[in-house]
């Protein structure tokens, strides 16, 4: 009787799925559709001004030339889609800032301290190993968010990184984290963001506009509030993923070992 | 056909999602099946910045209207917010799970509780308001607060049947 | 005209204070979080003269839209954020009579699931749409989850996985409506750039999927049952009347401004709201007949949920002058009796000790406050005329039957549902009031428990509220008028701002 049931909602599924992409593919392929599946035609598309730098004045992107060394623009990043991400739709990215937030606040929530018996301890390699794997691991992670705006990164990347250092620390010497610390760097970091973007509020008149002259593109400090917001948000969500490991990791009672 | 191959993999990777979250009993397999889904919708999303010989868009170069090299810097930024809303939704709904596990110790999701009325509902319930006799939570730790979590208040009675 | 932004930032603030000031005192989330709504309320009531004589597209970031991201102020979006904060506000002080002590993560989540709620209204970008309803879902889901102990994570995570599934295709659609057209901002979308109809059937329904699932439309109706027992009274009243607001709006938004004949949607606009005009007929039905078989009062009000929801979608899709009027109205009252009603289930089960209806026998009679105010909520919900859902079902109705055609199946379907919902509220009034038998005399306790000022203040109001709009309903008059003409207009206000620059 269960295998039927299972064998019916399995074809059942397969049906739905199968006939949710024939019609998908049915619409794309569409000669008419004017979507260019193949290659995209940037010019029609509000990317045409982010890379040329000129959405300021978008009737004259054709025009526009922009070269590392090159000095003022209207958005410094030499990484485009930094400044895609932390400039030209900065609002989006302060969602996501908060999303992070809101479910490292919900795993807080959720995992009430609980203490589990261990058995034994973790060998002798992993604890000799883990200080020097933790002290690379947060200077590459601090490495990729301070160059967010030079190279592929940024604050989120970057601060998973570092992160991931603190989760080696958890997981070798089982220790119950320091949640203070980081649930008050996780605080500060993000009323920080909050308070770069009411700056550009009042003195430039919207929120999160840039208020700091965006200098010589490709140096590194460049770029104006794009290189304080993504160190802030590296900051915040190495805090965030490291206090969501430690609630999950909790706190352990030794037996043995 | 380089082309092709990221949309293809994207859509095929759509439908494995699909198919899982829709067949899968097991929760772990379910999320797994949500990740695989949301990992096809980042790659279409990529895929629909690409042309041929497109590089990815970092200035190294002077670049002007009539030379633009790159990809699409968009769909890279939605895919960049796409991709820590997954990472957060996938710790919540983890974390979700071991609760779930804790109270009802299996990993199996069982829909059938769900009945109006039915005799698999009621017993249910009764588990469900049958708060007094869990032993297994600790103590709330967290600093500052020295409240029992998310209890029922503590006149919830058992049912006499 | 930026500064509006700060509607929104009161609740992200007081959400992000919260950690470090809980280190200081538990209570500090509480205070903060009524704070931030207080805070939004005056700061909207002092906007709105403002607003209602030029509405305002807020631009972040100093870019202007379709580049930049913009919120769009109007009357109507500034009158359903200020509903938006008042509901938050009635519900946390509500949830104070429950005497469950909240730990300060409870109030930041629900901060955070009011802030989000205030964007999707306000936001005129389709991705910024996508970002808040995912702060809205994942503070939900951990708000459902915390509920009862065994079956709040159960039914947060089935909510979850269906939410997740409809928001991920929503994100596919994104991405194939900007490959075609190379803009994300719905304004530009109203006005410009044709796809081609297949490609926009298919992107529109996908966009609009999580929205079918958060107004509970069939077939995205699984997750109703788990995740209304599972959360507490407070989250109920939450899931159905705070979000409903900014999901039905924004399903208006998509369907009427986005989607019209003029837009990049073009044709496929006509079939999509069949779709939606069908799948709302079929919601009502079903949950109605759901709420009527169902013995927890909870899920009768999480059912009930989805046929009101039902109707309004029935509304959009009919899209003429006075289905839109009608909707609206029906929207604002919908929440007013959801809430009222929500807090007196949650109260009826403090005081009895039960979840289920038929084991409140005869409360109304050891407080009959809570009876009448349950009657007064039931009666909005029913449509009856001296409380305010009578207007707008009426509306609904002459519009339907006006609009003709296929309208028509929703007209009997909103009839049909309208019986059941009075034969089910009649059996829940009836086990109310009943007198109580001799064996089944009260336990001794409930003599001393009484329900607090908490609930019965904000009780009270809403009672108030729905009884003065059912009698005046008049006084939201202009609100409705201008409401209606930018959704169903939109290229006079909402996408008059939009800057073109080369790119069409």
């Amino acid at each position: 009787m269960k295998r039927n049931n299972r064998l019916i909602i399995n074809l059942f599924a397969l049906v739905v799925v199968l006939l949710f992409g024939f019609i998908s593919i049915l619409a794309v392929t569409d000669g008419r559709s004017g979507l260019t599946m193949f290659s995209a035609d940037l010019q029609h598309r509000v990317s045409y001004a982010f890379l040329l730098k000129s959405v300021s004045h978008p009737e004259r992107a054709s025009n526009a030339t922009v070269e590392p060394g090159g000095r003022d623009y209207e958005d410094g990043a030499a990484n485009v889609v930094t400044s895609v991400v932390v400039d030209y739709r900065m609002l989006d990215t302060f969602g996501e800032v908060l999303v992070l937030f809101a479910a490292a606040a919900g795993v807080g929530l959720l995992m009430t301290e609980r203490k589990r018996v261990v058995e034994h301890d973790a060998s002798i390699v992993v604890k000799t190993a883990v200080p020097l794997v933790m002290l690379f691991a947060i200077i590459t992670g601090a490495y990729i968010v301070l160059h967010g705006h030079l190279t592929p990164g940024g604050g989120f990347p970057g601060g998973a990184i570092i992160a991931s250092g603190f989760i080696l620390q958890f997981l070798a010497f089982r220790e119950s984290p320091k949640r203070l610390i980081f649930k008050i760097l996780e605080s500060l970091a993000g009323l920080g963001i909050l308070a770069v973007g009411l700056v550009g509020l009042f003195v430039k008149g919207s929120l999160f506009a840039n208020f700091i002259a965006t200098g010589t593109l490709g140096a590194t400090i460049s770029a104006g509030t794009v290189l304080i917001i993504y160190l802030l948000i590296g900051i915040k969500v190495a805090a965030e993923l490291a206090s969501i490991s430690g609630d999950f990791i909790g706190g352990e009672q030794r037996i043995g070992g | 056909m380089v082309t092709a191959t990221f949309l293809l993999s994207a859509f095929s990777l759509i439908l494995v999602g699909i198919f899982g979250m829709l067949t899968r009993k097991n929760i772990i397999r379910i999320l797994l099946a949500v990740n695989i889904l949301e990992t096809g919708v980042n790659l279409l999303l990529v895929s629909f910045g690409y042309f041929r010989g497109g590089k990815a868009p970092i200035i190294t170069a002077p670049i002007s209207a009539s030379n633009l090299p790159f990809v699409d810097p968009l769909p890279q930024a939605l895919v960049l917010t796409s991709i820590v809303i997954g990472l957060g939704t996938t710790a919540l709904a983890l974390a979700i799970t071991l609760r779930y596990y804790r109270r009802r110790r299996t990993l199996e999701f069982e829909p059938d509780e769900e009945d109006f009325a039915s005799v698999e509902g009621a017993r249910t319930l009764m588990r469900d308001s049958d708060d007094s006799t869990s032993v297994t939570e600790g103590k709330d730790l967290h600093p500052g607060s020295n409240v029992p979590s998310d209890r029922e208040p503590a006149g919830a009675k058992e049912r006499a049947k | 005209m930026n500064q509006a932004i700060l509607l929104l930032l009161f609740p992200a603030a007081a959400a992000l204070i919260t950690p470090a000031g809980s280190a200081l005192s538990e209570r500090f989330g509480r205070g903060l979080a009524l704070l931030s709504y207080i805070a939004g309320i005056v700061y909207g009531v002092v906007l709105y003269p403002q607003i209602a004589a030029s509405p305002a597209s807020v631009i972040v970031g100093n870019w202007k839209p379709p580049y930049g991201i913009n919120l769009f102020v109007s009357p109507l979006s500034l009158g359903l954020v200020l509903l938006i904060y008042c509901v938050a506000i009635v519900i946390l002080v509500s949830d104070f009579a429950s005497n469950r002590k909240r730990r300060a993560q409870f109030y930041l989540l629900y901060s955070l699931l009011t802030m989000a709620s205030v964007g999707l209204v306000l936001t005129a970008d389709l991705f910024n749409m996508f970002v808040f309803l995912e702060i809205a879902g994942i503070s939900t889901f951990a708000l459902v989850a915390v509920g009862r102990e065994g079956s709040g994570p159960a039914g947060s995570l089935r909510y979850l996985v269906l939410a997740q599934l409809t928001t991920l295709l929503m994100l596919a659609g994104i991405g194939l409506v900007y490959s075609a057209t190379g803009v994300l901002n719905i304004a530009s979308l109203s006005r410009f750039a044709a796809l081609n109809p297949a490609v926009a059937f298919l992107a529109g329904l996908l966009i609009l999927l999580p929205f079918f699932l958060e107004m509970k439309q069939f077939p995205f109706n699984g997750w109703i049952g788990g995740a209304y027992r599972g959360a507490s009274p407070a989250i109920g009243a939450t899931m159905s009347g705070l979000v409903t607001v900014s999901v039905a709006m924004v399903l208006a938004r998509l369907l009427l401004t986005m989607m019209n004949t003029g837009s990049a949607f073009g044709d496929a606009t006509t079939k999509i709201r069949t779709v939606v005009l069908v799948l709302g007929a079929a919601t009502v039905l079903i949950g109605e007949t759901a709420a009527f078989r169902e013995k927890e009062i909870k899920r009768v009000l999480g059912y009930s949920s989805a046929g009101q929801m039902g109707m309004i979608a029935i509304g959009i899709a009919i899209a003429s002058q006075s289905a839109v009027r009608g909707i609206l109205f029906l929207l604002v009252s919908h929440t007013i009796a959801k809430v009222l009603l929500f807090l007196v289930a949650g109260t009826s089960a403090r005081l009895s000790g039960s979840d289920r209806w038929d084991e409140m026998r005869g409360i109304a009679r050891r407080f009959p406050l809570l009876g009448m105010l349950f009657a007064v909520g039931a009666m909005t919900l029913m449509g009856i005329p001296l409380f305010s859902g009578f207007w707008g079902k009426l509306d609904l109705i002459r519009a339907a039957i006006a609009s003709g055609g296929l309208a028509v199946v929703g007209v009997v379907a909103v009839l049909i549902a309208t019986v059941v919902e009075g034969v089910y509220f009649m059996k829940i009034a009836h086990a109310f009031f009943e007198a109580p038998a001799a064996a089944k005399s009260a336990p001794p306790e409930s003599t001393k428990q009484h329900y607090g000022v908490a609930f019965l203040a904000p009780a009270l109001v809403l009672a108030a509220a729905t009884v003065i709009l059912g009698v005046l309903p008049g006084l939201i008059d202009p609100w409705l008028s201008s409401a209606t003409a930018e959704l169903l207009h939109p290229a006079s206000g909402y996408a008059a701002h939009i800057v073109t620059g080369g790119l069409q």
